[in-house]
Protein backbone atom coordinates (compact mmCIF):
# COMPACT_ATOMS: atom_id res chain seq x y z
CA UNK A 1 0.00 0.00 0.00
CA UNK A 2 3.02 2.28 -0.18
CA UNK A 3 2.28 5.58 -1.89
CA UNK A 4 -1.41 5.61 -1.15
CA UNK A 5 -3.32 7.99 1.07
CA UNK A 6 -2.98 11.62 1.82
CA UNK A 7 0.46 13.19 1.74
CA UNK A 8 0.97 15.18 4.91
CA UNK A 9 2.12 18.76 4.60
CA UNK A 10 3.46 18.68 8.15
CA UNK A 11 6.69 16.82 8.62
CA UNK A 12 8.60 16.23 11.79
CA UNK A 13 12.33 16.32 12.13
CA UNK A 14 12.79 12.84 13.57
CA UNK A 15 16.30 11.48 13.38
CA UNK A 16 16.43 7.79 12.45
CA UNK A 17 18.15 5.55 15.00
CA UNK A 18 21.33 5.02 13.02
CA UNK A 19 21.53 8.37 11.27
CA UNK A 20 23.64 11.32 12.21
CA UNK A 21 21.90 14.52 13.19
CA UNK A 22 25.00 16.57 12.49
CA UNK A 23 24.31 19.88 10.87
CA UNK A 24 26.56 21.70 8.46
CA UNK A 25 29.05 24.11 9.95
CA UNK A 26 29.94 27.45 8.37
CA UNK A 27 33.36 27.69 6.71
CA UNK A 28 35.90 30.05 8.25
CA UNK A 29 35.79 32.22 5.16
CA UNK A 30 32.35 33.56 6.10
CA UNK A 31 32.21 36.81 8.04
CA UNK A 32 30.47 37.10 11.42
CA UNK A 33 27.20 38.46 9.96
CA UNK A 34 27.13 35.75 7.32
CA UNK A 35 27.79 33.11 9.97
CA UNK A 36 24.82 34.34 11.98
CA UNK A 37 22.63 33.92 8.89
CA UNK A 38 24.16 30.49 8.33
CA UNK A 39 23.32 29.26 11.82
CA UNK A 40 19.89 30.82 11.64
CA UNK A 41 19.18 28.98 8.41
CA UNK A 42 20.61 25.58 9.24
CA UNK A 43 18.97 25.39 12.65
CA UNK A 44 15.50 26.19 11.31
CA UNK A 45 15.26 23.45 8.72
CA UNK A 46 15.33 19.67 9.13
CA UNK A 47 18.88 18.37 9.62
CA UNK A 48 18.62 16.21 6.53
CA UNK A 49 17.69 19.08 4.23
CA UNK A 50 21.27 20.09 3.44
CA UNK A 51 24.25 17.95 2.44
CA UNK A 52 27.92 19.03 2.49
CA UNK A 53 27.72 19.46 -1.29
CA UNK A 54 25.18 22.25 -0.72
CA UNK A 55 27.66 24.34 1.26
CA UNK A 56 28.66 26.69 -1.59
CA UNK A 57 25.03 27.54 -2.32
CA UNK A 58 24.27 28.07 1.34
CA UNK A 59 27.29 30.39 1.66
CA UNK A 60 26.03 32.44 -1.29
CA UNK A 61 22.63 32.61 0.37
CA UNK A 62 24.21 33.96 3.56
CA UNK A 63 26.30 36.56 1.72
CA UNK A 64 23.35 37.75 -0.33
CA UNK A 65 21.12 37.96 2.73
CA UNK A 66 23.66 40.16 4.50
CA UNK A 67 24.08 42.26 1.37
CA UNK A 68 20.34 42.71 0.93
CA UNK A 69 19.97 43.64 4.60
CA UNK A 70 22.71 46.24 4.32
CA UNK A 71 21.21 47.70 1.15
CA UNK A 72 17.83 47.89 2.83
CA UNK A 73 19.37 49.70 5.79
CA UNK A 74 21.21 52.13 3.52
CA UNK A 75 18.02 52.87 1.62
CA UNK A 76 16.11 53.39 4.84
CA UNK A 77 18.63 55.86 6.26
CA UNK A 78 19.93 57.58 3.11
CA UNK A 79 18.34 59.41 0.22
CA UNK A 80 16.76 57.29 -2.47
CA UNK A 81 17.65 59.93 -5.07
CA UNK A 82 20.88 61.94 -4.98
CA UNK A 83 21.78 64.64 -7.54
CA UNK A 84 18.90 63.43 -9.69
CA UNK A 85 20.18 59.86 -9.76
CA UNK A 86 18.72 56.87 -7.90
CA UNK A 87 20.79 55.57 -5.03
CA UNK A 88 23.10 52.70 -6.10
CA UNK A 89 21.80 50.75 -3.11
CA UNK A 90 18.49 50.32 -4.93
CA UNK A 91 20.15 48.31 -7.71
CA UNK A 92 22.25 46.37 -5.20
CA UNK A 93 19.15 45.50 -3.20
CA UNK A 94 17.27 44.46 -6.31
CA UNK A 95 20.03 42.20 -7.59
CA UNK A 96 20.61 40.58 -4.22
CA UNK A 97 16.90 39.94 -3.78
CA UNK A 98 16.60 38.39 -7.24
CA UNK A 99 19.47 36.04 -6.55
CA UNK A 100 18.04 35.16 -3.15
CA UNK A 101 14.77 34.21 -4.81
CA UNK A 102 16.60 31.96 -7.25
CA UNK A 103 18.58 30.34 -4.44
CA UNK A 104 15.54 29.89 -2.24
CA UNK A 105 14.03 27.56 -4.83
CA UNK A 106 17.22 25.54 -5.13
CA UNK A 107 17.59 25.27 -1.38
CA UNK A 108 13.86 24.58 -0.88
CA UNK A 109 13.39 27.54 1.42
CA UNK A 110 10.20 29.07 0.08
CA UNK A 111 6.61 27.92 0.70
CA UNK A 112 6.27 27.01 -2.97
CA UNK A 113 9.33 24.79 -3.04
CA UNK A 114 8.44 23.09 0.24
CA UNK A 115 5.25 21.65 -1.22
CA UNK A 116 5.34 18.38 -3.09
CA UNK A 117 2.84 19.71 -5.58
CA UNK A 118 0.65 22.73 -5.96
CA UNK A 119 -2.39 22.53 -3.68
CA UNK A 120 -5.74 22.00 -5.34
CA UNK A 121 -7.82 25.08 -5.77
CA UNK A 122 -10.82 24.63 -3.56
CA UNK A 123 -13.88 26.78 -3.24
CA UNK A 124 -14.14 28.74 -0.02
CA UNK A 125 -16.10 26.84 2.57
CA UNK A 126 -19.65 28.04 3.07
CA UNK A 127 -20.06 29.76 6.38
CA UNK A 128 -23.22 29.36 8.34
CA UNK A 129 -25.27 32.45 9.15
CA UNK A 130 -24.08 32.24 12.76
CA UNK A 131 -20.44 31.88 11.74
CA UNK A 132 -20.77 35.02 9.61
CA UNK A 133 -22.36 36.89 12.49
CA UNK A 134 -19.47 36.05 14.77
CA UNK A 135 -16.80 36.81 12.17
CA UNK A 136 -18.20 40.15 11.12
CA UNK A 137 -19.16 41.22 14.60
CA UNK A 138 -22.62 42.26 15.60
CA UNK A 139 -24.22 45.14 17.41
CA UNK A 140 -26.62 42.94 19.29
CA UNK A 141 -29.16 42.95 16.51
CA UNK A 142 -27.90 39.67 15.08
CA UNK A 143 -27.78 40.89 11.51
CA UNK A 144 -24.39 40.51 9.82
CA UNK A 145 -25.70 42.21 6.71
CA UNK A 146 -26.34 45.40 8.66
CA UNK A 147 -23.05 45.19 10.57
CA UNK A 148 -20.89 45.11 7.51
CA UNK A 149 -18.87 48.33 7.21
CA UNK B 1 -40.80 21.36 19.30
CA UNK B 2 -44.05 23.11 20.22
CA UNK B 3 -43.33 26.52 21.70
CA UNK B 4 -46.49 27.70 23.39
CA UNK B 5 -49.42 29.29 21.63
CA UNK B 6 -49.03 29.82 17.91
CA UNK B 7 -49.89 33.26 16.59
CA UNK B 8 -51.35 33.89 13.17
CA UNK B 9 -47.85 34.97 12.01
CA UNK B 10 -46.51 31.62 13.21
CA UNK B 11 -49.24 29.70 11.43
CA UNK B 12 -48.59 31.59 8.21
CA UNK B 13 -44.85 30.84 8.41
CA UNK B 14 -45.57 27.19 9.21
CA UNK B 15 -47.93 26.87 6.25
CA UNK B 16 -45.29 28.29 3.91
CA UNK B 17 -42.60 26.06 5.41
CA UNK B 18 -44.72 22.95 4.92
CA UNK B 19 -45.51 23.87 1.33
CA UNK B 20 -41.88 24.64 0.47
CA UNK B 21 -40.53 21.50 2.15
CA UNK B 22 -43.14 19.27 0.54
CA UNK B 23 -42.20 20.69 -2.84
CA UNK B 24 -38.63 19.44 -2.40
CA UNK B 25 -39.57 15.95 -3.47
CA UNK B 26 -41.85 13.01 -3.08
CA UNK B 27 -39.64 11.37 -0.49
CA UNK B 28 -39.62 14.34 1.84
CA UNK B 29 -43.35 14.93 1.30
CA UNK B 30 -43.99 11.33 2.36
CA UNK B 31 -41.86 11.89 5.46
CA UNK B 32 -43.90 14.98 6.39
CA UNK B 33 -47.16 13.15 5.69
CA UNK B 34 -46.01 10.46 8.09
CA UNK B 35 -45.41 13.00 10.85
CA UNK B 36 -48.82 14.57 10.23
CA UNK B 37 -50.54 11.17 10.34
CA UNK B 38 -48.74 10.16 13.51
CA UNK B 39 -48.95 13.50 15.34
CA UNK B 40 -50.61 16.53 13.77
CA UNK B 41 -50.28 19.22 11.12
CA UNK B 42 -48.34 21.56 13.39
CA UNK B 43 -45.67 18.96 14.12
CA UNK B 44 -45.18 18.29 10.43
CA UNK B 45 -44.94 22.01 9.69
CA UNK B 46 -42.49 22.55 12.56
CA UNK B 47 -40.31 19.76 11.21
CA UNK B 48 -40.42 21.38 7.77
CA UNK B 49 -39.49 24.75 9.24
CA UNK B 50 -36.55 23.21 11.13
CA UNK B 51 -35.32 21.52 7.97
CA UNK B 52 -35.59 24.66 5.85
CA UNK B 53 -33.95 26.95 8.39
CA UNK B 54 -30.97 24.60 8.74
CA UNK B 55 -30.70 24.48 4.97
CA UNK B 56 -31.20 28.18 4.24
CA UNK B 57 -28.95 29.42 7.04
CA UNK B 58 -26.39 26.72 6.20
CA UNK B 59 -26.23 25.67 9.82
CA UNK B 60 -23.80 23.10 11.14
CA UNK B 61 -25.20 20.00 12.84
CA UNK B 62 -24.51 21.48 16.26
CA UNK B 63 -26.11 24.86 15.51
CA UNK B 64 -29.68 25.49 16.54
CA UNK B 65 -32.16 27.01 14.06
CA UNK B 66 -34.32 29.85 15.37
CA UNK B 67 -37.44 27.66 15.48
CA UNK B 68 -35.78 25.46 18.08
CA UNK B 69 -34.02 28.25 19.99
CA UNK B 70 -35.94 28.48 23.23
CA UNK B 71 -33.86 30.90 25.24
CA UNK B 72 -33.74 34.65 25.06
CA UNK B 73 -30.63 34.67 27.23
CA UNK B 74 -27.10 33.94 26.06
CA UNK B 75 -25.60 31.04 27.93
CA UNK B 76 -24.18 27.58 27.63
CA UNK B 77 -25.75 24.78 25.62
CA UNK B 78 -27.76 24.13 22.50
CA UNK B 79 -29.60 27.20 21.26
CA UNK B 80 -27.98 29.55 23.76
CA UNK B 81 -24.89 30.75 21.91
CA UNK B 82 -24.58 34.47 21.25
CA UNK B 83 -25.34 34.18 17.55
CA UNK B 84 -28.32 31.88 18.06
CA UNK B 85 -29.91 34.11 20.67
CA UNK B 86 -29.14 37.28 18.71
CA UNK B 87 -30.86 35.97 15.61
CA UNK B 88 -33.86 34.90 17.66
CA UNK B 89 -34.08 38.33 19.30
CA UNK B 90 -33.79 40.09 15.98
CA UNK B 91 -36.49 37.97 14.36
CA UNK B 92 -38.88 38.68 17.19
CA UNK B 93 -38.02 42.40 17.14
CA UNK B 94 -38.72 42.50 13.39
CA UNK B 95 -42.12 40.91 13.93
CA UNK B 96 -41.10 37.70 12.19
CA UNK B 97 -42.16 34.26 13.25
CA UNK B 98 -39.44 32.03 14.63
CA UNK B 99 -40.76 29.44 12.17
CA UNK B 100 -39.90 31.64 9.17
CA UNK B 101 -38.44 29.12 6.70
CA UNK B 102 -35.85 31.56 5.31
CA UNK B 103 -35.02 34.24 7.91
CA UNK B 104 -32.45 35.90 5.68
CA UNK B 105 -34.97 36.39 2.86
CA UNK B 106 -37.60 37.52 5.36
CA UNK B 107 -35.26 40.21 6.71
CA UNK B 108 -34.53 41.36 3.17
CA UNK B 109 -38.25 41.51 2.35
CA UNK B 110 -38.87 43.52 5.52
CA UNK B 111 -36.10 45.95 4.56
CA UNK B 112 -37.55 46.41 1.08
CA UNK B 113 -41.01 46.93 2.54
CA UNK B 114 -39.70 49.50 4.98
CA UNK B 115 -37.89 51.35 2.18
CA UNK B 116 -41.07 51.39 0.07
CA UNK B 117 -43.07 52.69 2.99
CA UNK B 118 -40.59 55.47 3.77
CA UNK B 119 -40.39 56.46 0.09
CA UNK B 120 -44.16 56.71 -0.22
Amino acid sequence: MAGTGRKPYVTHDVTPFDASDDRLKPPDSLGPAEKRVFWSLTTQVPAAQFQPADLPLICRWCELTVLADRAAAEMATGNLVENGLPSPWIAIHEKATKQLIALSLRLRLSPQSRMDKAPKTQAAKDLSYYDRMMLEGDDDDGDPDRDRP
Amino acid sequence: MTMGILTEIDRDALRRALEAAAAEGAGYRKHLDGIEARDDWVSAAQSASYHLQVKNLRLRPWQCPPCDCRSNEIGVGYGRSRAEVMLRRRMLAAGLSLYEPDPRAAFAAKAVGAADTSAA
